[in-house]
């Protein structure tokens, strides 16, 4: 699809636009009209979120760091450095013009939130889900991370310091869950396979390998 | 500015509305709004500062009712408006025009553009990928190190920051020096750079919730170098 299609039978509504939809209407139609941008230059950026830019990208860059020690040192390093490591993958702009990658380790549970609104790394997680732009997850991930995990199905032990990343700054973060006991030998693409986007965001954990009784 | 966007701390919000899966636009107006903000700040007609600042003037109810995607569409609309590049006037004429052509089922005519846009389809691959990075280009000392015990000012600006309420006076120790950054205080009042240090700050739960706070709890705040103060001359133990 190279344009949007307004002859599209969706268009045709039976009911009208909410007064929302058709702000956004006019407006898109007067930006236009006035040459700031062409409908297909906007049908390419939703495109682009809808198809390409999402969470299998961040996987992918995890996968990476549980096979590759040198790899995974560069993503720990500096936010430059791992910025730059990410890019070697394919994944870089907007939103994530810096990616700092933290570690979950036996002794530390990390969570990401945005207490301000909805800062999340774009380029490797996609667009931040409802529920973490939403403000009990943004009131409480805070003053009470615990519980926000326990409420996500997430019960961390009480021995386990749990560390959270507030993205006020341009920095955004993302966590590098543990690898899974039982995935030795295992390939990149196999690896990814069990990384979810929530554990990256810190409010999960990674898949588990199928045990064989 | 002290506003509802600034919620970390507060209480009664109640549950997480959890959803395992969901697509990145509920509605097609929703990924609209979204490219349109991407080529608004995109072509620098509105930094990002500015606009997030839009949001935050929203009236607390306002804000609190409306959804994810309609503050952007308040701060789009109010900041074009103000600076002179599409009035709401216009905008609200527009939408009236089109409400009466869906009525009448008139189809405008395609009207085939005389110039090209300032931002085409071509264009965009290369300028997502890319990002607008806030870094500033230049050597400045930084004014604190790793280690060392800062305590986050109590300014009550009514204009936009990033200084989270809820380390405002508190002590925190300097994790991580970010490099030199754009500061968002000036940059949303003017496009004003103020090139300066930025820091992950790290706070215990007993110094940002008290002492009745899980000790096994920590956060990591990014703070620029003008919302810190040094405490004492020392570096922390």
């Amino acid at each position: 699809m190279t344009s949007h299609n307004h002859d599209h039978p969706d268009h045709d509504h039976t009911k009208p636009p909410s007064e929302v939809e058709l702000r956004v209407k006019a407006l898109e139609s007067l930006l236009v009209e006035r040459r700031f941008v062409e409908r297909a230059a906007l049908d390419a950026v939703v495109e682009a979120y809808e198809t390409k830019i999402g969470p299998r990208n961040g996987a992918a860059v995890m996968a990476r760091a549980w096979v590759d020690p040198v790899y995974k040192a560069r993503l720990l390093s500096s936010a430059q450095e791992s910025t730059a490591a990410i890019k070697e993958l394919g994944f870089s702009g907007t939103q994530g013009e810096d990616i700092a990658v933290v570690e979950n380790t036996p002794t530390v549970h990390n969570m990401i939130v945005c207490t301000l609104c909805s800062c999340y790394p774009w380029p490797t997680l996609g667009l931040p889900p409802l529920w973490y732009k939403s403000a009990p997850y943004r009131s409480r991930a805070v003053i009470d991370p615990r519980g926000v995990l326990r409420e996500l199905g997430l019960d961390v032990p009480a021995e386990k310091e749990v560390r959270v990343w507030d993205s006020t700054a341009e920095v955004r973060y993302m966590v590098l869950p543990e690898r899974p006991t039982g995935t030795d030998g295992w390939t990149e693409a196999q690896l990814m396979e069990l990384i979810t986007r929530d554990s990256m965001i810190g409010t999960g954990l990674p898949k588990q390998p199928p045990t064989i009784p | 500015m002290n506003g509802i966007h600034d919620m970390g701390g507060m209480h009664g919000f109640g549950e997480i509305q959890y959803l395992p899966k969901e697509p990145p636009f509920r509605e097609e107006w929703e990924g609209r709004m979204f490219a349109l903000l991407a080529t608004v700040t995109g072509l620098g007609l509105m930094n990002v500062e500015e606009w997030r600042h839009g949001i935050e003037r929203m009236n607390p109810a306002e804000y609190l009712t409306a959804s994810y995607y309609e503050h952007w569409l308040h701060s789009v609309v109010d900041l074009l408006d103000q600076k002179g590049i599409l009035s709401i006037s216009d905008l609200e004429e527009r939408m009236a025009l089109m409400e009466r052509r869906r009525r009448t089922k008139d189809r405008p005519d395609k009207v085939q553009p005389s110039t090209t846009a300032m931002l085409r389809r071509e264009m965009v691959p290369g300028a997502l990928a890319t990002g607008q990075s806030t870094r500033a280009d230049v050597a400045i000392e930084p004014r604190f190190k790793v280690g060392q015990r800062v305590r986050a000012k109590n300014p009550q600006s009514l204009g936009h920051t990033r200084l989270v309420r809820y380390v405002k006076g508190k002590v925190g120790v300097v994790e991580t020096d970010f490099g030199v950054f754009t500061l968002p205080d000036t940059m949303a009042h003017g496009n004003i750079q103020t090139p300066q240090h930025v820091y992950s700050i790290a706070f215990t739960s007993e110094e940002l919730w008290g002492p009745k706070a899980d000790p096994k709890n920590s956060f990591r705040v990014g703070l620029w170098e003008d919302y810190l103060d040094p405490v004492g001359d020392g570096v922390s133990q």
